[in-house]
């Protein structure tokens, strides 16, 4: 028996060598694949996800038209080869279609739907590779890839998780740290209201523990928050020069 | 869709071997490949080409059982020379007997395999109905699956064999089909290629102590997929009117009828041939195409053979691949 | 990141004072100004939707993001795509929001063709547009759901032979006095506001074949010689070239462009650094032009 592993070392480091509060190196680029309307890739840590949007456009589906707003399909998917140990693929894993109907309400919260009727918007997230966070990676990544295709919304939606262990809370978990049963919850925040549109809770937590828990991800949203909004700014200015008027 | 004037237009662009984007009936469009983005899998690759066609493979490696039964069926095509070593007395998995497959060569016990699977995200699959995306995936996978594991698939896989009768490498080959430009199975086949390349096998030590065979890994050292370089590239070629082409475009896929996919390694052998589509091939056509299908298969392994060299110098400088970024 | 003062800049297009906001940011306090495409109002601030440069005139504020699917106006010649026969309409692939619908009444039936009951029966709406169809058309109107409603009502308007189609982000195509271009090299290029755009052999027609039944609709290409394949698709890959680049589209700029990639061959037009010396030329030969 391997003995229980330190997530946070009496120094105050974790594995990674990260403190207790620290978010992992962010990477992020948008317009990274040409066929969609809009696109963009995030990297945390080692957790890759690609996100891909397209629309509005004409739904191929019937049944789902809504006559007085577009409706929003995700799906999301992880790759066979991007953990640690590869899974093999289960078509329809119910796992990942509940994460895909929880971050399509996410973003149905503040998505201009009712701006294009009968429509539809459809968002592709792709996990290529999975060291922890995956979907609050990808729900940053939606984001991006959502004003990279010009879809108007009232807000970012900004993700991140947070657990609890060795008596202290820590941000954005790892793979290591998420499966070594610590409690990790995943957020996902409108900066601008400041209101949590998504909550999800991995395993049990104690009411005493849970506030402080919300507190320390709500903070790393804002941190994620910093970080998309540069990038956007960066690669709007940059687009708006080459497009000659 | 395609429109009866399009369809003309394209046909008739194909037999003057003017292509609506200027190609030559035989040109194929540039090819972008880069290996190694996908750090926590064992080889991964990704080729793009220009016109959209985007395929990523991954490559991970594990330690699995030689399937017993897979013998029967495996040893049909095999050219064995232990000639009755197949009989009973050979057990199954996790014995001790190696006896009986000393040498052995291509003998189905003392071999590791590969699993290939093909799967399209679904921003590929706009263009296509479900179910032709997923008949259109267990085909390739099928594909991919015979044609690496037979015996001029490259890949010695009597190398990955660990403990003889027991135990072996198990090469998980996926791909990854994030967009459709037209041009996709022999896309996923150079993405397999180098993703096979770029792959590394972590060293597996065999000991026998008192009769029972035990082995180690050692995550540290890692060696090459041995005969990576034998792996074939395919030429797929589609008929349209009385011509064939490489490389289509969506468009021209439309007008196509049939397809023809020939394998082709490095020594000019012919790997496998493949057609696909609802239509015809004259005898004397399909001659005309395999030969064609040769010669080009030794420029695109040439032009792969450069790329991936270069990707080596990269990696060996230590500079990180570009990814998505 | 608020901005409790505003920060207008007179027309955004200037490279070196563009104001940039992306969605949640307040664009003004000032109740006075009206919200515009892009901008939503909270409280009594108009906040951005959108990630793009602020575009003020007079008192109305919107956003322009720098990419975007097509959304039109009523005047727009658009091409689009036959996807599907109905009863009395047919439905476009416009690359827009929703398909455009192009209704029986707003084509133009040849001369003799009377309007009889039974011509709006599915198979006789074949003999006009079938699926997989390629046309030009004009968006004469909007249905209440935003879907564009045209029309082929002109003789310039209607399906597309000898040619064949690219497509670029709508965005690029500016509003020009005409969509229908001949270029010097002799290749038509109707240049869609969605995005879509036909670039074929020039064939003119003459008033006198449009009221001949089999004019307007038939399939059939003209004889096309392998030189003028090739300069269709010179054309085809110059305009790809441009959008690759996120290069605006337009006449002028595509026989600067074609101009520049003259002395390549066709299929590399498309390269990285020849698109790229390519688009570079065209635009100092545009710069220069510009200033005169």
């Amino acid at each position: 028996m391997a003995a229980r592993l330190e997530i946070v070392s009496p120094e105050g480091l974790r594995v990674d060598g990260r403190r207790p509060a620290e978010v992992r190196r962010v990477l992020t680029r948008t317009g990274v694949l040409s066929q969609a309307d809009g696109s963009a890739y995030i990297e945390q840590g080692n957790t890759k996800c690609l996100a891909a949007v397209y629309g509005p456009r004409e739904p191929v589906k019937r049944a789902g038209v809504l006559h007085d707003r577009a409706t929003i399909n995700v799906e999301y998917n992880v790759s066979s080869f991007s953990s640690g140990e590869r899974r093999a693929k289960l078509r329809r894993d119910r796992k990942l279609l509940e994460i895909g109907l929880m971050i399509k309400q996410t973003f149905e919260t503040v998505v201009a739907t009712t701006s294009f009727p009968r429509s539809e918007i459809d968002i592709y997230l792709q996990i290529l590779q999975t060291d922890g966070g995956a979907v609050h990676t990808a729900i940053n990544a939606a984001t991006l890839a959502l004003i990279d295709a010009g879809i108007p919304m009232t807000d970012y939606v900004c993700a991140c998780s947070a657990g609890f262990v060795n008596d202290q809370a820590i941000l954005d978990l790892n793979f290591l740290e998420e499966s070594a049963d610590v409690p990790t919850l995943t957020v996902a925040l409108l900066p601008k209201s400041g209101k949590i549109s998504m909550l999800g809770l991995e395993s049990r937590l104690h009411i005493d523990k849970l506030e402080p828990v919300i507190a320390l991800a709500s903070d790393g949203c804002m941190q994620m928050k910093d970080t998309l909004d540069e990038a956007i700014r960066i690669s709007t200015r940059n687009l708006a020069k080459t497009v000659l008027h | 869709m395609i429109s009866v004037s399009e369809r003309d237009y394209i046909t008739k662009g194909v037999d003057r071997s003017v292509r609506a984007d200027g190609r030559a009936r035989l040109d194929f469009r540039d090819l972008n490949l880069e290996t190694g983005m996908i750090t926590q899998a064992s080889g991964s690759c990704r080729v793009t080409l220009e016109g959209g066609t985007d395929v990523l493979v991954g490559v991970k490696v594990e330690v699995g059982s030689i399937e017993p039964d897979a013998e029967a069926a495996a040893d049909a095509d095999d050219i064995d020379d232990d000639g009755g070593a197949r009989t009973a007395g050979g057990g199954g998995p996790g014995t001790d007997d190696t006896t009986g497959s000393s040498g052995g060569g291509t003998h189905a016990r003392n071999r590791g395999r590969i699993s290939c699977t093909v799967a399209c995200s679904p921003s590929a699959t706009r263009v296509f109905d479900p179910r032709d995306v997923e008949s259109m995936c267990n085909e390739y996978s099928q594909l991919l699956n015979r044609v690496l594991n037979s015996a001029h698939g490259g890949v010695d896989l009597a190398a990955l064999c660990i403990v003889p009768g027991s135990t072996c490498w198990v090469l998980n080959v996926d791909a990854l089909v994030l967009d459709y430009g037209g041009g996709l199975l022999d896309a996923i086949f150079a993405a397999t290629r180098g993703a096979l390349h770029n792959t590394r096998i972590p060293r597996a030590t065999v000991e026998q102590t008192d009769g029972r065979v035990e082995f180690e890994i050692e995550d540290e050292e890692t060696e090459i997929v041995a005969g990576w370089e034998d792996v074939p590239l395919t030429v797929s070629m589609s008929k349209i009117g009385y011509r064939h082409i490489v490389d289509p475009t969506p468009l021209e896929e439309l007008c196509s009828s049939a397809r023809l996919t020939v394998a082709v390694n490095r020594r000019g052998n012919l790997c496998a041939l493949q057609k696909g589509g609802e239509g015809g091939i004259e005898p004397s056509l399909l001659a005309e195409m395999v030969q064609t299908a040769k010669q080009l298969g030794q420029t695109l392994l040439s032009r792969h053979d450069t790329l991936l060299a270069a990707e080596a110098r990269r990696i060996a400088k230590g500079v990180d691949p570009t990814g998505f970024r | 990141m608020d901005q409790d003062d505003i920060e207008m800049e007179i027309d955004g297009e200037d490279s070196l004072d563009i104001h940039v906001v992306t969605p949640g940011e307040v664009v003004t306090r000032d109740s006075a100004f009206m919200r515009g495409h892009g901008t939503y109002t909270e409280d009594e601030t108009l906040v951005a939707s959108l990630a793009g440069v602020v575009d003020r005139v007079n008192k109305l504020i919107s956003i322009k993001p720098l990419r975007t699917r097509y959304n039109g106006e009523i005047g727009d010649v658009v091409v689009g795509r036959i996807t599907e026969v109905a009863q009395k309409r047919w439905k476009v692939d416009m690359n827009a929001r929703q398909d455009g619908v192009l209704l029986l009444s707003s084509v133009n039936l040849p001369g003799g063709v009377q309007r009889r009951k039974n011509e709006s029966d599915e198979l006789q709406m074949r003999t006009f547009f079938a699926e997989g169809d390629m046309l030009s058309a004009e968006v004469q109107a909007f249905f209440q759901d935003g879907a564009a409603s045209l029309h082929t009502r002109s003789i310039k308007y209607g399906k597309l032979r000898n040619g064949s189609l690219v497509t670029v982000p709508s965005a690029l195509i500016k509003r020009t006095k005409s969509h229908f271009v001949t270029l010097p090299c002799g290749v038509d290029v109707i240049l869609g506001l969605n995005g879509y755009i036909w670039v074929a052999k020039h064939v003119p027609i003459s008033p006198e074949q449009a009221n001949q039944p089999d004019a307007l609709y038939h399939n059939d290409n003209e004889p096309i010689a392998d030189q003028e394949r090739e300069i269709i698709a010179r054309v085809s890959n110059t305009i790809l070239a441009l959008a690759k680049h996120n290069n605006f589209i337009n006449d002028t700029m595509i026989v600067y462009a074609y101009e520049a990639g003259s002395s390549h061959r066709v299929k590399d037009i498309l390269k990285p650094d020849i698109s790229q010396e390519i688009v570079q030329t065209a635009r100092a030969q545009f710069q220069e032009a510009q200033q005169h």
